[in-house]
């Protein structure tokens, strides 16, 4: 059974909601990139948003902008994933529980900080009693959630799953994430991509998504789970976080004659940014067409049969390959 | 009396992100609860109660009461005033 890409969205620091690649990329600020912000009274009403963090704010309004898309209410499936889930209202808790000695905290910051509130708040949103599922598996959660959502699919468990990932970058965690000196030489950046996949024919075709185990990547072996030859992919999206980025030398090396699209330096490094690298694998299958700013090397071609999405950060290693149908 | 009601208002917009409002957007006697006031829900009675304790030093001890307490700012401020 081939599996489809029925629409997507993608929230980030870019003009990317409600929209296709686009063609200008705006530098971060400050170090960091935050998302820009959509006219979220579009998706939810001021009485509900009033107590959503950005996290649950950007993942309601991203998902239901996928699945007014696709023309679906109800979807039979709900799968997000989100490396570190609620984060702001986490801090907040944890903040009053110290400086109030663990008395008195405010009930919404504890309610709303649990990772699964994004799928949760979807399914009460939606009035969706269908299954409903967060991954959080650091920088492999939104594979996870695809690979969830693609063995339902199969198994005719569901004929349509909302599929996300996003996180999101408040300033307690930036600068907790600077102390530590995570991601050193990245900036750092949040947002998500939303989709809804089904096997109901469109213009992408999901080939799959694979969680690679080991400590490198054999990508002649990996395409060969897809039935394809490193010839037979026409664009390359790599998560390099700089220009010389180690961890995707090799990888690059043997797609060297390719347009290799990078996303990083736009919208930041965060644990579900591949999400939105396959919002911009969709998009150029979509579109036919990788705007020059997004290219790291090579030249947009207009022709882009097989997409291929390639993750690594700090040895956890994804591929996604999308296909045009 | 006046005072202690323009600061429920401000701390009643403060803690439950009543976004859309000001202070003077809501009357002494408009509604909390219900469609016709403020439209506020049951997470933001535990606020509310949590907000009492922390800024007021009163606890709500018998939930029977929270409901007539918490009618409006009037009856917050009343109840308030009651326990000084």
């Amino acid at each position: 059974m081939k599996l489809y890409i029925k629409s997507s969205d993608c929230i980030s620091a870019q003009a990317t909601f409600e929209s296709g690649l686009p063609a200008e990329l705006s530098p971060a600020e400050n170090g960091r990139l935050s998302c820009l912000k959509p006219e979220y009274k579009k998706y939810i009403s001021p009485k509900l948003l009033r107590r959503m963090s950005p996290i649950i704010r950007n993942g309601v309004s991203g998902s239901l902008s996928a699945l007014g898309k696709a023309k679906i209410d109800v979807p039979d499936a709900i799968i997000i994933g989100t490396a570190l889930g609620c984060l702001k209202d986490t801090a907040s808790f944890l903040t009053q529980l110290i400086e109030e000695n663990e008395e008195l905290p405010n009930p919404t910051h504890f309610i709303q900080s649990t990772h699964n509130t994004i799928a949760g708040q979807l399914a009460l949103l939606l009035k969706c009693t269908n299954y409903n599922f967060t991954f959080s598996q650091m920088h492999n959660s939104f594979e996870c959630a695809l690979l969830d959502a693609q063995l339902m699919l199969l198994d005719k468990q569901a004929n349509n799953v909302l599929v996300g990932g996003v996180d999101e970058l408040p300033d307690v965690s930036y600068e907790l994430t600077k102390d530590l000196e995570c991601y050193k030489n990245a900036t750092l950046g949040e947002g998500g991509g939303f989709f809804v996949l089904s096997p109901e024919e469109s213009k992408v075709e999901f080939k799959g998504v694979r969680i690679i185990n080991a400590d490198t990547c054999n990508i002649i072996d990996e395409l060969k789970h897809f039935n394809l030859r490193i010839e037979d992919i026409d664009a390359v999206i790599g998560g390099d976080v700089e220009e010389n980025d180690r961890a995707y030398s090799a990888f690059q090396q043997a797609f060297n004659d390719k347009p290799y699209a990078w996303y990083k330096p736009f919208i930041g490094e965060f644990g579900t940014a591949s999400s939105v690298a396959l919002w911009i694998a969709a998009k150029a299958i979509e579109e036919q067409s990788i705007p020059q700013c997004w290219l790291k090397h090579g030249k947009d071609t207009n022709r882009y049969n097989n997409v291929l999405v390639y993750s690594n950060v700090g040895g956890e290693q994804s591929i996604m390959v999308l296909s045009k149908n | 009396m006046s005072e202690l009601k323009e600061e429920l208002k401000k701390q009643l917009i403060e803690q439950l992100n009543l976004e859309d409002f000001e202070v003077s957007d809501i009357e002494d006697n408009d509604l909390l609860f219900g469609e016709d006031g403020l439209a506020l829900d049951s997470i933001d009675a535990l606020e509310i109660i949590v907000l009492l304790e922390k800024e007021y030093g009163i606890k709500v001890a018998d939930p029977k009461q929270g409901k007539d307490i918490m009618t409006s700012v009037q009856t917050l401020a009343d109840f308030i005033e009651s326990k000084r």
